[in-house]
């Protein structure tokens, strides 16, 4: 793992409205909150973390992370934000979540390739609802 | 802090007007889509008052002088920062360096001409008279009382609490508050003084006809070409105040709806008044298209303005609300 | 729609217009003063403008209905006592004609006098400033001869400089700063009539009193 896969992380995090994770190695152990980077030495373990971890590198499905109305576009255009097929950077907006006026971006926790749009332009959806699938980038 | 390094004519700072110097001949000024420049206030979390810069002609370019939160409201103009290409309607962090660049309105979904900057704290010029809107007239307030060029610098306001977030944005207005008629963007207007001494041809022409935007339209007024409105007889009113809004006809028939910049005063006979509610959408209005005027009543003008008001009061409490979850950085 | 009563009408929602009755004169401008700084008190005015014998109210919030505030003007109105101003009187030199007066033609041609008996006919009165409209500094005038009334152009120029001297209808004026004009431009001076660094920022205002001065005349 690299300082790369930090900004990921905290870019997943942002996503799933996660404000502290806790990652164990066998010679680090490393936390992440909302509010910055804490790295220790500390070899005190937590071997859920790693399991979390694993769930999210290899995850393929990008969930609501608020009730909203579910849009593949931007209402003021015509085309997708990322239709199937496209290559994706982390942190790039694969759809929008509208709640009221307000527009959140659903965004790309991994450098990718999506996949399916699960749910169809405009349909209101639930917290945790699967919206897109993202096929992750081959390991650095 | 920003640096323009590309603007066409007439990007000017503005806010919400200059109130209480009609008395001194001071028009209001003020953003002409007020809704588009709240909107960006929103996102920023700033004051909803505070000044940003209407644009105008296209491409703007600036360049970020130091870490700042954005807001991009009003035209889509395809922006982009740096390489990275953003929504319509969105507020974004910069980093010192970096470039935002707008080009030409996309007008496929909304015909839209005019685009906001705003900035984290808002766009710090001096405050004159009460405003920080530029006076084109009188060249005073805003950046020397002028339009921007390339090469001016910009500065941000003290930020507010719990500003700089990026990354989320709004639901245009125009989509959220449609309003039609015969397939045109409409405004609504109520009759004014003169109304009665018009004829009934210019009646049917006002409400029922479309009305063009010629080139002649500015900040100061848009001039509109259709079938001409003719008095039963001519009148000649004597000078009055007047806001932005009145519908005035001169003697060729042809009427100027006066916008932001227009004279506090004037004596050519009004037709109507486009209602206060209703001003952005005009002002978004593109030379060469086409509106039209919808009759309507006092109490749907003022439900109109309470209308636009709860729109920005749910946009202000989801953004700052998303704001909160987000982020505490 | 010269009438004895006076008319009050909505100029949208943002302001009221009082239109006092009678032919334009001071001692119902005086009333209009008088009518302006007492409306300027109510809590749902936030400025009250006088123009030429009229009274514009904007709303610092537009009202659920306007009838009581309506009702209230005429009220005021009625009671209202002429408020006198002793105001300065300022001299203005003004170059009558030529380049700086691209209407003087038309003014000649609408009103059958020459360009020297316009000047010395609009140069005569002390006028009186009524009112400030139309532009930062710009002060509408009372007491033209009406031998000199025009109507305003047909199409408005887009610029005329600052300085300008017009006659648009009944009324004339000095511009303060370049900008768009229905008015007939005959002539132009030299005098800085706003900065917004001054308090008031007006050099002018109402009750205030003008003299013109013919400094040349350009046949």
């Amino acid at each position: 793992m690299s300082f790369d896969d930090l900004s990921d992380l905290s870019a997943w995090m942002a996503e799933a409205g996660i404000d502290e994770l806790e990652l164990t190695g066998p010679s680090f152990r490393l936390r992440l909150d909302s509010g910055g980077v804490h790295a220790h030495d500390d070899l005190a373990d937590d071997r859920q973390s790693d399991t979390r971890l694993d769930q999210m590198l290899s995850s393929k499905v990008i969930a609501a992370s608020t009730v909203g109305i579910f849009l593949h576009r931007h209402p003021l255009h015509e085309a997708a934000l990322a239709p199937e097929g496209t290559q994706v950077r982390a942190g790039q907006a694969l759809g929008l979540l509208r709640i009221g006026p307000l527009l959140v971006p659903v965004i790309a926790p991994l450098d990718g390739i999506v996949g399916a749009l699960l749910v169809a332009h405009a349909t209101p959806v639930g917290f945790g609802t699967r919206l897109v699938e993202l096929h992750p980038a081959s390991a650095r | 802090m920003i640096e323009i390094i590309a603007t066409g004519a007439l990007a000017t700072v503005q806010d919400h007007g200059r109130g209480g110097a009609l008395k001194w001949g001071v028009g209001a000024s003020g953003a002409l889509d007020n809704l588009a420049l709240a909107a960006g206030n929103i996102l920023l979390g700033n004051d909803e008052h505070a000044a940003g810069v209407e644009i105008q002609i296209f491409p703007f370019q600036v360049r970020f002088l130091e870490d700042c939160a954005f807001a991009i409201t009003g035209a889509d103009c395809g922006a982009s920062l740096d390489d990275l290409p953003l929504p319509p309607w969105w507020v974004q962090t910069a980093s010192v360096g970096q470039i935002l660049s707008l080009g030409i309105p996309r007008q496929r979904i909304w015909r839209a001409s005019r685009a906001y900057l705003c900035l984290a704290g808002g766009v710090d010029v001096p405050l004159v008279l009460g405003s920080r809107s530029t006076q084109l007239r009188g060249t005073f307030g805003g950046l020397e009382g002028r339009p921007l060029r390339s090469g001016d610098r910009l500065r941000a306001g003290a930020r507010a609490n719990g500003a700089g977030r990026g990354g989320f944005g709004l639901s245009p207005p125009a989509l959220d508050l449609p309003l039609t008629e015969g397939g045109l963007p409409a405004v609504r207007v109520l009759p004014a003084a003169e109304y009665a001494q018009y004829t009934e041809a210019a009646h049917q022409a006002l409400w029922n006809e479309p009305w063009r935007v010629t080139p002649q339209s500015d900040r100061y007024g848009y001039r509109l070409d259709g079938a001409p409105l003719h008095l039963i007889a001519p009148i000649e009113t004597r000078s009055h105040g007047i806001v932005p809004g009145v519908i005035q006809v001169p003697p060729n028939g042809q009427p100027i709806v006066q916008m932001r910049d227009a004279q506090p005063s004037g004596g050519y006979p009004k037709i109507g008044v486009v209602i206060e509610a209703d001003l952005w959408r005009l002002g978004q209005a593109p030379i060469g298209s086409r509106i039209r005027f919808r009759q309507t009543s006092w109490d749907e003008a003022i439900a109109a303005g309470e209308l636009n008001a709860r729109w920005l009061a749910e946009a202000r409490r989801l953004a700052d609300l998303y704001r909160g979850r987000t982020g505490s950085s | 729609m010269i009438s004895d009563q006076p008319r009050i009408s909505v100029l949208g929602t943002s302001a009221l217009l009082f239109e006092a009755p009678g032919e334009t004169d001071l001692a119902t401008q005086e009333r209009i003063w008088a009518l302006a700084k007492e409306a300027e008190c109510w809590p749902e005015i936030r400025e009250a403008v006088p123009g030429m014998n009229n009274l514009m109210l904007s709303f610092s919030r537009p009202p659920a209905c306007c009838k009581p505030i309506e009702d209230r003007l005429h009220a005021a109105w009625t009671a209202a006592v002429p408020m006198r101003i002793e105001g300065h009187l300022v001299e203005l030199p003004v170059v009558y004609g030529g380049d700086g007066g691209p209407h003087m033609a038309d003014v000649m041609a609408h009103t059958g006098l020459d360009i020297d008996q316009i000047a010395a006919i609009h140069s005569a009165p002390t006028y009186v400033v009524y009112a400030l409209g139309s532009h930062p500094g710009y002060c509408y005038l009372g007491g033209m001869d009406q031998r000199l009334a025009t109507p305003r152009r047909k199409t408005p120029v887009v610029s005329i400089p600052g300085g300008a001297v017009s006659i648009g209808g009944a009324q004339t004026g000095v511009s303060a700063s370049a900008g768009p004009s229905g008015w007939n431009t005959v002539g132009s001076t030299s005098m800085r009539f706003f900065d917004p660094a001054l308090d008031p920022p007006a050099l002018l205002r109402p009750g205030d009193r003008l003299q013109f001065k013919i400094a040349k005349v350009i046949r």
